[in-house]
């Protein structure tokens, strides 16, 4: 009897483990097929409200004429590839992070260096100044956000705070409207809001299923959103105070390097490893075009509007800058000057000059 | 994002589980089936607008005009 009763137990405990995971992958099957019909729906929906292609609103248009835009300064003095660059709202000073670990902190005008600092981790991936220009957030491969104060007193090095720390390293981070906000991404697939001051996580952002890669917040910021793209192709669009992801949008067919919303804030551009440019738009819940071209076969790390939206920039692998009409869909031009890929382009705040960083360790304005 | 690149130095904690990734995704499009739509001929005709309204300030656009724009001078003279 007790030798029955402890096989019969032996057997069940050998059958619970089973059950469980049968459990688990039903429910995960019922998921994936709920998940699926659901996006049939959306494709649907979204494909009703394609009617007329943008370019073809645009036929009307001119045709934008030649444009004077050239090189007009190199910023040199990094050692390492360039990673990521930054515009401070004075229009004049840029700050930049390379693969060395050094950040350096310039006049555009002048070309001078006016702050540099090493950090202890080699690929610094993003730099941002904050908005009243006193100070630069940064991080990368330390898994970590630092600020530091900007000033030509003390060695701003020993100034340096950690605000952020996330799971794995942090690809990108920006000021939120004031120094005291700092939005981040994540290769741990997550982004996050973070209190300056006290270094407190003030909201975190789950959804995306890969690593993180970009993020934009609005210019015109009235309302309370902030997109987000990386390794799962997906962009996302935020709600702030809640955390939670309001809408997503597919089109890439390989990583999303980079973001930037329009000036008018309603729709956003995005470049890929898939050697394309995208522009969606958010009260169409849908891809509106595709800047793309045969002949271009490398990804897209950088772009950027300028002031009015007409000119898509694109920096690309293959060391060139494209200069799309953003309207028509079609390349205007090329800028040439890198003699590396191009890892980050930002137009300047005013719309008066566009910057870009690259592995050939050099930053370069055109206007 | 060039991630082969650096992936080796990478020090990850935690990644999502596939469970965690399909449950995101479908709470995610739940949400998304009832959002308002405007036709990409009413974005694209706002888009145009928007672009045609702001085209006398984009200097990269129009040139400076009127507006001096500081990167098309020559760098000032720094100190030698």
């Amino acid at each position: 009897m007790s030798s029955s009763a402890g096989e019969s137990s032996s057997k069940m405990t050998d059958n619970a483990h089973p059950t469980t995971t049968e459990k688990g992958s039903e429910y995960l099957e019922q998921l994936a097929t709920e998940a699926e019909e659901l996006r049939k729906k959306l494709d649907q929906e979204r494909q009703k409200l394609n009617d007329i292609p943008i370019q073809q609103a645009a036929e009307r248009l001119e045709v934008m004429g030649s444009l004077n835009i050239k090189q007009r300064r190199i910023l040199k003095g990094h050692v390492g590839k360039v990673l990521c660059m930054d515009w401070s709202l004075d229009k004049r000073h840029i700050v930049s992070s390379s693969q060395d670990g050094k950040v350096i902190v310039w006049d555009g005008f002048t070309t001078n260096k006016e702050h540099a600092l090493t950090m202890p981790t080699t690929w610094v991936m993003a730099c941002a100044f904050s908005p009243s220009s006193q100070m630069i957030a940064c991080g990368g491969l330390d898994n970590k956000c630092s600020v530091v104060p900007l000033s030509f007193e003390d060695d701003i090095i020993q100034k340096k705070r950690q605000v952020a720390t996330h799971t794995s390293y942090m690809s990108c981070c920006t000021f939120l409207r004031s120094d005291n906000l700092i939005l981040t991404g994540s290769g741990d697939s997550t982004c996050a809001i973070w209190d300056v001051e006290s270094g407190q996580l003030i909201q975190n952002f789950h959804g995306h299923t890969g690593d993180v890669f970009a993020i934009d917040v609005p210019k015109c910021d009235t309302g309370n959103t902030f997109i987000s793209a990386g390794a799962d192709k997906h962009s996302l669009v935020w709600d702030i105070r809640s955390g939670q992801c309001v809408q997503s949008f597919e089109g890439h067919e390989a990583d999303i390097n980079t973001v930037r919303f329009h000036p008018n804030g309603d729709a956003f551009a995005t470049g890929s490893d898939d050697a394309t440019c995208r522009l969606f738009d958010l009260r169409a819940d849908r891809q509106v075009c595709v800047y793309e071209k045969e002949s271009i076969l490398f990804p897209v790390n950088g772009v950027d509007f300028s002031l009015s939206g007409r000119i898509l920039f694109a920096g690309y692998g293959d060391y060139r800058v494209g200069v799309w009409d953003s309207l028509k869909c079609v390349r205007h031009s090329v800028l040439y000057g890198h003699e590396n890929r191009i890892s980050c382009l930002r137009t300047s705040p005013d719309g008066t000059a566009v910057c870009s960083a690259s592995w050939d360790c050099t930053i370069r304005i055109w206007a | 994002m060039f991630r082969e690149e650096f992936t080796a130095q990478v020090f990850t904690c935690r990644k999502p589980s596939e469970m965690d990734n399909i449950k995101t995704t479908t709470e995610q499009l739940r949400n998304e089936a009832n959002i308002q739509r405007k036709k990409v001929s009413e974005v694209s005709k706002e888009l145009l607008e928007f672009c045609e309204k702001n085209k006398g300030v984009d200097m990269l656009v129009s040139g400076p005009s009127d507006q001096h724009n500081p990167f098309q001078e020559k760098k000032s003279c720094s100190v030698l």
